[in-house]
Order: structure tokens, then C-alpha cells, then sequence
């Protein structure tokens, strides 16, 4: 990819892959989630997902699997609203990035 | 590098941080490891690159202003601080020198290993008693129940003895029935048929013991031979 992607949009796609489980979600998978869209390697989320934690817009809890305890993250109520935000942001500025790039 | 060894020396490279991010750091990475699955774990280590550039990243990502900073390109995440090569090198010795915890972490290494020689070497010297002390016990084990093995066998043949022969004896009253022999005969006849009876019950009872004692015996001398095999095994392994 040639557009760099900066830390909040990290942020912001982290969110929204995590808040798609109600549950809650992984490490692993939230990894493979973002891969989807980014290639991001495989050392970079945690620092942000513990950054996300420590701003209270994620939450963890341990839960047993397959005879270990697994840590799940979960967005709380003040990630959603960050994540609302963040939404709102992104169609403002991908619409106007859209207006001058779409070359018609 | 395994999984483990990879684990293990991130724990000593993020000594200097607090106890509570450590552990949440470490939890995270054997999660990772586990649901990644055995067969992806070397190319995941691969991609991981090496524990110190796995500890850099974290220390980096966790300093409160590393949005300005860092930011996300092509080839990964990027924190612009670490691409001088002095702070890394600064990194390098502030988590080397000021880590006492590494010591420790160490100690139970090099003292899992000491252990294993002593083990070995235990093994080795007690090597010539052990092997006849066993072999006596193993002896002695089998005479046993070989002893057992003929004595109910001898009870068995015994049991039938005592019955043929009260048959032998029935049949030698009636032959004398014919002779005229009552009073010997009928004392033979009674004895016979005593001792037929008897007989008959006592081989019954006695096939029933050896059939439920044989198996006993013959399954007990099989788990003494197993258990002294597998100790010595456990030895060996250890």
C-alpha cells in the first residue's frame, strides 16, 4: 500500500474490528481482522490495543479455552463513542478525499 | 527458537518495565502463539523478527505520546523515535544493565541443568546395585506366585485324586456285590460315594478359585514387571 496510515485511524479500524464481537474478540483474530484491510505485521497491534486499554476505550477479561485462560478485549462505552467519532471523521474526510480523486 | 524461548526472552527484555505490564505484554504473545497453532509457529516468529525488536516496538507503542510520532506505512508500524540507531542502542543498555531481574530469572536455568547431571550421575553409580537388587526382587516376586500358581494346581489334582478315587472305590463295591461280599461292600460303596462327593465339590470350588485367582495373579506379576520398567525409564528420562 502507498498511503501511510496514521495512529488514529489505527485506532479507529482497531475499534470497529473489536466492536463487531459482543462478545469480545482476541489478540489473534483481531490481528487477522485488520490484515484484512492493512498489512500490518503481526507485533504492531498489541502496543496500540494496550494504549486503547489504558485509555478506558477497551476493556479485557480472561475467559478459559481449550484448557488455558485466553484474554479477550471488548470495546467499552467510551470506545464506542470514540468509535462514533471516528466514524463521523472518516466519511467527512473520505468524501472529500473521494471529490478530488474520483478523476471524472 | 521455539515459541518458548521466544516468550522467555521477551520476559527478560521488558524487565524494566512494571510487574503489571509485563504480564499483560506476556499473556498477550502466549495467546498469540496458542491460537497462531503449532504448525504457524515458525513463520511467526520469523515475522515477529527477534524479541529485542518485539520489546522495542512495545516500549516505544507505550509511551503516552506515541501518537504524534508513530505512524503506520508500508513497511509496518513506525515510530519515528526508533529509527535513530543511538536511542535503540541506549534502549539496549538501559534494559541491559539496570535488568537485576534477569539475574534471577536465570538462576532456576543453569539449576534445572544442574539437576538433571546430578539425576544422571545418581543413576549412573547407584547402577550396579540397583540392577541386581532388582533382578533379586523380580526373582522372588515370580517364585511367588509360581509357588502359588502350583499350589492351587496341586490343590486341583488332589481334589481329583480324592474323587477317582471314591469312583474306584464304588466300582470295587459293586464288582463284590456280585462276589457276595455285603458287609466290606457296602462299607467301600459308603466311603466311595463320601469321598466322590467331596471330591466333586472340592475340584469345583478349586477350578472356580484358579479361575478368578490366575488372572489375579498372572495381571499382578505383569504390573510389578511394567512399574519397574517404567521407573527405570522415568530415570533414564529425567
Amino acid at each position: 500500500m502507498v498511503f501511510n496510515t496514521g495512529a488514529a485511524l489505527l485506532d479507529a479500524i482497531v475499534l470497529a474490528v473489536v466492536s463487531k464481537e459482543a462478545q469480545g474478540t482476541y489478540g489473534y483474530k483481531i490481528t487477522q481482522d485488520v490484515r484484512k484491510a492493512l498489512e500490518v505485521s503481526e507485533s504492531t497491534l498489541y502496543p496500540v490495543l494496550r494504549r486503547l486499554q489504558k485509555d478506558d476505550c477497551l476493556e479485557v477479561y480472561d475467559m478459559q479455552f481449550d484448557g488455558r485462560n485466553r484474554r479477550y478485549y471488548k470495546v467499552t462505552e467510551r470506545g464506542m463513542a470514540q468509535l462514533n467519532l471516528y466514524r463521523a471523521e472518516w466519511n467527512v474526510y473520505s468524501n472529500k478525499i473521494h471529490e478530488i480523486l474520483k478523476g471524472e | 527458537m521455539n515459541r518458548i524461548e521466544f516468550i522467555q526472552a521477551l520476559e527478560r527484555l521488558l524487565c524494566d518495565l512494571s510487574k503489571e505490564e509485563r504480564e499483560d505484554a506476556i499473556q498477550y504473545y502466549t495467546d498469540y502463539f496458542a491460537d497462531a497453532g503449532l504448525e504457524k509457529e515458525q513463520d511467526l516468529i520469523r515475522e515477529l523478527g527477534s524479541p529485542e525488536s518485539v520489546a522495542e516496538k512495545l516500549k516505544a507503542g507505550l509511551g503516552s505520546t506515541a501518537g504524534d510520532s508513530a505512524e503506520y506505512r508500508e513497511t509496518g508500524y513506525a515510530d519515528a523515535r526508533l529509527e535513530k540507531k543511538n536511542s535503540l542502542m541506549r534502549c539496549e543498555e538501559v534494559s541491559s544493565s539496570s535488568c537485576d531481574a534477569r539475574e534471577t530469572t536465570k538462576k532456576p536455568w543453569t539449576n534445572k541443568w544442574l539437576k538433571i547431571f546430578l539425576i544422571v550421575a545418581i543413576f549412573f553409580m547407584a547402577f550396579p546395585v540397583i540392577v541386581p537388587v532388582a533382578a533379586t526382587i523380580l526373582i522372588i516376586i515370580c517364585t511367588v506366585v509360581f509357588a502359588g500358581f502350583f499350589f492351587l494346581g496341586g490343590l486341583v489334582i488332589g481334589a481329583i485324586a480324592v474323587t477317582v478315587t471314591g469312583g474306584i472305590l464304588i466300582l470295587y463295591g459293586i464288582v463284590g456285590v456280585f462276589r457276595g461280599m455285603l458287609v466290606p461292600v457296602f462299607f467301600s460303596v459308603g466311603i466311595g460315594l463320601i469321598l466322590l462327593s467331596l471330591g466333586m465339590a472340592a475340584t469345583a470350588l478349586l477350578v472356580k478359585v484358579c479361575i478368578v485367582a490366575f488372572p489375579v495373579m498372572f495381571r499382578g506379576l505383569v504390573n510389578i514387571v511394567r512399574r519397574c520398567i517404567h521407573r527405570k525409564e522415568g530415570t533414564t528420562h529425567a
